[in-house]
Formats: structure tokens, C-alpha cells, sequence
């Protein structure tokens, strides 16, 4: 298994190093100095979208939660689309490197650009943590090294990607570790499938079981659920008193395991579920809305709108639309996306149904994001199942490595324009910050799902920095203290949330639904502040106002013939 | 291949920049040109807003469609996987398309000065 990583992180970072070129001035390190053509810019900007829980926490949900989470990759991709329709060619037409800049241009308020930069920050900080967490896990599962080696090689990754290189040395990883990443799902993606069909068509939407006798090893204390009584051999400590080897029987019910315990399962035996995951019984996994959570159509609207409108103030997506060569170009980039998103979404969905069938000891260790590591040896033990784990352990290094860099590049030039100056020893200064910060976090959020992270990440992006940009683009009235205004009462209410649920607060009823998915109410809040403030202060609409909109919707031709 | 001119939206015709000086692009004409843009960017956002709000209505509402089997797939998931993702993509091209139609109306008069 050693072999199999050091081969993965190898492939990984000579993609990093041979795409790698020198930077010449500060503007190269954000931007990349506008020479990146749309397929190419649309490959790295769909590498960075597709992250570690795209890539790997994509199937575990669906093999845990099953159909409910099908609206993920439908939400993300749709994301983009509501991205090409309303912001892409006016922003980069605005000329603005970042989010913040764009704030501080169109309103021309210092007060604005931090509270935007203290967004982008916050946004930054909380989509990498998953990413360390999701490496961790994932070095864990092939190697058995401690989860903290994968945090560490991830940000020495990142270090040594993003410091010298910055934005340009970054759009060429990124490109190449999309093609990567899609390649680490397809091919092992049709060979399952092939094989699958051939060997047996079992239907995975029947509850659990294990196909053949199988071993399942606790790695942290738990409770799990038994759907149905089995005898089970035991070693180690189960129920509070300690086994070695011998069967017992053990009834429907929640049991207690210690770490360490390996459970004997014979064939044929349902699988039981650690305590924070429903068991499905029936076909409910398969069934739209019948997860047993609550208000499951509330909740799965308001996760919709948060991923629909939160992927528009992503800071490291949005910045990357910087390196398109004009407006147009930065649309046509977007329809790419759009298109490559849509080809890669297909497989998480297979994934997770597999796992449910060849992997579903997962279910009880709640390891459930290793699904795509561990099923190439289930599905075909020997040598081709090594070779399919190294290529898709490539692909998952590729997805934590190319989103951090992102992120860590958006964060850092955030931090460095609005404290340090922005000079190239500033965007080095906090590029150091920006990589300090979650991972002096990461061993304090032990989320039961990083994917909750992600959604705290969308719905504050959804609920401050979406209304800014929509608002900003296309309406005439904004004023700084609106913007202001709608960014914190959007943001603060989200943040809070997520904050709130990290730390455990109710996961019932419908706080519980609020508090996990918060934008079906702060979105709303974003923009009716926004909009109530600005036409309550209708003296302070900036005076540039018009000469910002005919800059960013005339094409660049006209523009130019303007100002010579 | 051809019949690229025909679309059902209320906007009649993209605003055209009149002739004349080209350094003079009047505020009302930048109103012009957003507006146009915009009325685009609403007909995208509402399709996909029709789509995000509409399957999880059809679901919530007839849940004995995810019984339906096509292909040996249940249909909610064929649905899902299969058959959204493509209207994005077609979406998105036909946005692009239209956006530089307007832009292109909008630039001619200078161009043939």
C-alpha cells in the first residue's frame, strides 16, 4: 500500500512541477497575465471546482444517503450556469483581479472592500478545511499513517506549488490535474461497470448486506445499529466486555464497539450502520425524500439555492475568469465548465451504488469517503485492482492538492492587497497565513460530515457575496451602504449557523433543518437588505456609476475605441 | 443549422448603436444594451430555476415514479444523472450564443463606418 501511494503522489507532483514556469511581475501571481485560452482555462477552473469532496465525499454520500444527494452534482453544475448567465463577461470586463477589488471599484468604499475581503477570507478558510481533512482521511485509509501526514503533505504541496509560482504556474496544474481527475473516475468508473454486469446485477437498492464472509476492522470507538440479529466472531472489545475470537450472537440494537475491534461477519448478514447514519430499510435509499430526515423538500431547496447562487462568490473560481483574454472569451470558458462538470458528474452516482454493494462494511466504520479507494480491490482483487487504486489515489491527491492551491492563491491575494500591500513578498507573507490558519483548525472540527463545511462555505458566499455581484452588475441604485449593509446581514447569519452545527446544535425539527442548510433564509435576508438600504440612502449612489456599467457590458472593441 | 433566428423571448430585437461619433455611446444606450442582456440572463436563470424547483416538486409529489424502471434504472435516477446535466450544457451554449448575438448588433453600425 506504501508503494501505491508514493507512485500516487509522485504522478501528482511531477504533473505540478513539469506545468511549473517563472513568474516576471506581481500581476503574473494573480492572473496570470491574461494569455490562457478558454479550453485551457476551462480545465483548470473545473479543477478547482471539482474538489477532494467532489471527488471522493460525492460517492460515500450517495452510498450513505442515496438518492437525496443526487441533487448535489445537479446544483453544482447548474451553479455555473446561473455563473455564465449574470457574472462572467461584466466582471472580467470590470478589470477587477478579485472580489474585493471589484467592491472597491464599483462602490469606491474602503469599508465595502474589507467586508468583502473578511468574506473571501472566511469563504477561503472554510472550504480548506475539508480538503486537509478529506487528505487525512484519505492517507490514512491506504497507508494507516496518522491523519495529521496528510494534512502536512498537502500544505508542503501547496507551498511548494503556489510560493514561487503563483496564478500562471497554477493554471497549468490545474488544467492538467482536471484532465487527471477525470481520467481517475472514468476509467475505473466503465471497468467496474463492465465487470459488475458481468458478475452479478444485484440490486443495490435493497438494505445492506455482506456478500461474502467479511472482516471489518473499528478504527475509532462507536455505536453501530444492527438492522437484524447475527452471529458475529469477535476480537477485541465489544459491549464493554473484551472477546478473542469466539461467536456470539448479536441482536438487533445498538451495540457498542471499541477501537480496534475486528467483527467476523458471515455471508449474507445486513450491515449495521455507526450511530450518525440512518439505516434504510426497503428501497427507501433509492427513493427521492424518503431518507427518514426531516423536512427533506425544505431541505433540499434550500441546499439547491445555496450551491446555485454560492458557487458565483467562490473566490478562487471567480478570479480565475481574470486569465480569460476578455469578456467573451470568459463566457465561452463558462459554457466549457459547464460541459466538463456535467461529464464528471455521471460518476459519483455509480460510485456510491456500487459501494453500496461491493464496499458496505463502510456503512459501520462511517469511513464512507474512502468508497473510490477501496472498491477497486473489492471489484477486482490483484494487480489491476492495485493499479486502479494508484490512479485514483493520483486522482484524489490531485483534487486536494489543485483546490487548496486555489483557494490559498484567492485567499492569500485577499489578505496581501488589503494588509500587506500587495507586493510579491506580501502574497508569499500571507499565502504562509492563508495555509497556517485551517490547519491549526483542522484537529478542532471533528465534523461528522466535511461535507458540511462545504455547504457553511456556499450558503455564506450564497447569502453576502452573490448579492454584491448580481446587485453590483446590473443595478443601477446600489450604494456603498446597502452593499455593506446586505454583505454582513447575509454573511453573519450564515456563518453563524455552520458554526453553530460544527459545534452540535440541534440536527431535528426545523432549527435543525436551518442551521444545517441556512440559505433558503439568508439569501433572501443578503438581498432584501441590500436592496432596502441602497434605495434608503438613493444621495450616496457612487458618481462613477455609469461609466462602471458601460465599461462592464459594451464590449471591449467599443471600450477601447473610448479611451486612446 | 440555419434556423438560429426565431427566439421566443419578449425582447423584439437587440438594441442597435446608431451611427455616428463612436466616442459618444450615451448612457441610454449602455441602459439599452443591459437591458437586453439582462432580459437573456433572466429567461437562462428561469430555466434553471424551472428545472431545480420543478423535479423535487415531481418527486415529493409522485413518489411511485421512483418504482418505474427504465433500462433497469429507476427513473428518478435516470433522471438525474442522465437527463440534466445535458440540458446545463445545452442551456449554457444557447446563452453564450444569444449574449454574443446582442453584443454583435450592438458593434455593427461602427464597424461598417
Amino acid at each position: 500500500m506504501i508503494t501505491v501511494l508514493a507512485l500516487a503522489l509522485l504522478i501528482a507532483s511531477l504533473v505540478g512541477v513539469t506545468a511549473r514556469s517563472r513568474p516576471a511581475h506581481a500581476s503574473d501571481l494573480y492572473a496570470a497575465s491574461r494569455e490562457v485560452s478558454p479550453w485551457w482555462n476551462a480545465s483548470a477552473i473545473s479543477g478547482e471546482y471539482i474538489t477532494a469532496s467532489a471527488f471522493l465525499g460525492m460517492a460515500g454520500l450517495v452510498l450513505a444517503y442515496g438518492a437525496d444527494m443526487l441533487w448535489l452534482p445537479i446544483g453544482a453544475a447548474a451553479g455555473h450556469v446561473v455563473l455564465l448567465a449574470l457574472v462572467t463577461a461584466p466582471l472580467r470586463r470590470s478589470g477587477a483581479y478579485t472580489l474585493s477589488d471589484f467592491a472597491g471599484w464599483r462602490l469606491g468604499s474602503r469599508n465595502v472592500r474589507r467586508a468583502v475581503s473578511a468574506c473571501v477570507v472566511t469563504i477561503g478558510w472554510f472550504y480548506l478545511l475539508p480538503q486537509f481533512q478529506g487528505a487525512g482521511v484519505t492517507l490514512s485509509v491506504i497507508s494507516g499513517l496518522p491523519v495529521w501526514t496528510g494534512w502536512v503533505v498537502v500544505v508542503l504541496a501547496v507551498a511548494v506549488l503556489v510560493i514561487p509560482g503563483g496564478m500562471r504556474s497554477i493554471t497549468g496544474v490545474q488544467a492538467v490535474q482536471f484532465w487527471l481527475k477525470l481520467i481517475a473516475v472514468v476509467i475505473p468508473g466503465l471497468i467496474f461497470l463492465a465487470v459488475w454486469r458481468l458478475h452479478n446485477d444485484a440490486d443495490a437498492a435493497r438494505p445492506p448486506y455482506f456478500h461474502r464472509t467479511t472482516t471489518v476492522r473499528a478504527g475509532a470507538s462507536a455505536a453501530i445499529q444492527m438492522a437484524a440479529p447475527a452471529v458475529v466472531a469477535v476480537r477485541g472489545v465489544l459491549d464493554g466486555r473484551r472477546h478473542r475470537g469466539e461467536r456470539i450472537r448479536l441482536g438487533a440494537g445498538v451495540h457498542r464497539v471499541r477501537a480496534g475491534a475486528r467483527l467476523r461477519f458471515p455471508a449474507g448478514a445486513a450491515v449495521p450502520h455507526t450511530s450518525h447514519l440512518t439505516l434504510l430499510r426497503g428501497d427507501r435509499w433509492a427513493t427521492p425524500f424518503a431518507g427518514g430526515r426531516g423536512h427533506p423538500l425544505a431541505a433540499a431547496y434550500s441546499m439547491l439555492l445555496g450551491i446555485l447562487l454560492g458557487t458565483m462568490g467562490l473566490p478562487h473560481l471567480v478570479v480565475r475568469f481574470y486569465t480569460n483574454a476578455c469578456g467573451r472569451a470568459a463566457r465561452r470558458t463558462a459554457s466549457i465548465v459547464v460541459l466538463m462538470l456535467a461529464i464528471f458528474y455521471l460518476f459519483p452516482a455509480l460510485f456510491g451504488t456500487l459501494g453500496r454493494l461491493y464496499t458496505p462494511e463502510l456503512l459501520m466504520t462511517g469511513e464512507t469517503d474512502a468508497t473510490l479507494l477501496v472498491l477497486p480491490h473489492r471489484i477486482l482483487p490483484g494487480i489491476p485492482g492495485d493499479l486502479l487504486t494508484v490512479l485514483v489515489a493520483t486522482g484524489a491527491f490531485a483534487a486536494f492538492t489543485s483546490t487548496s492551491c486555489g483557494v490559498v492563491v484567492a485567499v492569500s491575494g485577499s489578505i496581501s492587497q488589503c494588509l500587506l500591500g500587495g507586493g510579491l513578498s506580501g502574497f508569499r507573507l500571507s499565502a504562509l497565513i492563508a495555509m497556517a490558519v485551517p490547519l491549526c483548525l483542522a484537529p478542532w472540527a471533528c465534523t461528522p460530515q466535511p461535507i458540511a463545511l462545504m455547504t457553511l462555505a456556499f450558503a455564506v458566499s450564497a447569502s453576502s457575496l452573490c448579492p454584491l455581484l448580481v446587485l453590483g452588475i446590473w443595478w443601477w441604485r446600489l450604494t456603498p451602504a446597502g452593499a455593506g449593509a446586505g454583505v454582513v446581514a447575509g454573511a453573519a447569519p450564515a456563518a453563524v449557523a455552520g458554526l453553530v452545527q460544527i459545534l452540535g446544535g440541534p440536527r431535528t425539527g426545523w432549527l435543525g433543518m436551518l442551521l444545517e442548510q441556512p440559505a433558503i433564509v439568508t439569501v433572501p435576508l443578503g438581498f432584501t437588505v441590500m436592496i432596502v438600504v441602497s434605495l434608503l440612502t438613493p444621495g450616496r449612489v457612487p458618481s462613477g456609476t455609469g461609466r462602471a456599467m458601460a465599461r462592464m457590458h459594451l464590449p471591449e472593441e467599443l471600450v477601447l475605441e473610448r479611451s486612446p | 443549422m440555419t434556423e438560429r433566428v426565431t427566439i421566443t423571448s419578449p425582447r423584439t430585437r437587440p438594441p442597435r448603436r446608431p451611427a455616428g461619433d463612436p466616442t459618444e455611446i450615451s448612457a441610454v444606450q449602455v441602459r439599452a444594451l443591459m437591458r437586453a442582456q439582462a432580459t437573456l440572463a433572466m429567461v437562462t436563470c428561469a430555466i434553471v430555476v424551472l428545472v431545480l424547483a420543478g423535479l423535487p416538486l415531481l418527486f415529493a409529489c409522485a413518489p411511485g415514479l421512483s418504482r418505474v424502471r427504465l433500462m433497469g434504472i429507476r427513473l428518478p435516477w435516470l433522471i438525474l444523472c442522465g437527463g440534466v446535466p445535458p440540458v446545463w450544457v445545452a442551456v449554457a451554449s444557447r446563452h453564450v450564443r444569444l449574449a454574443e448575438r446582442i453584443e454583435r448588433v450592438f458593434t455593427e453600425p461602427a464597424r461598417h463606418e
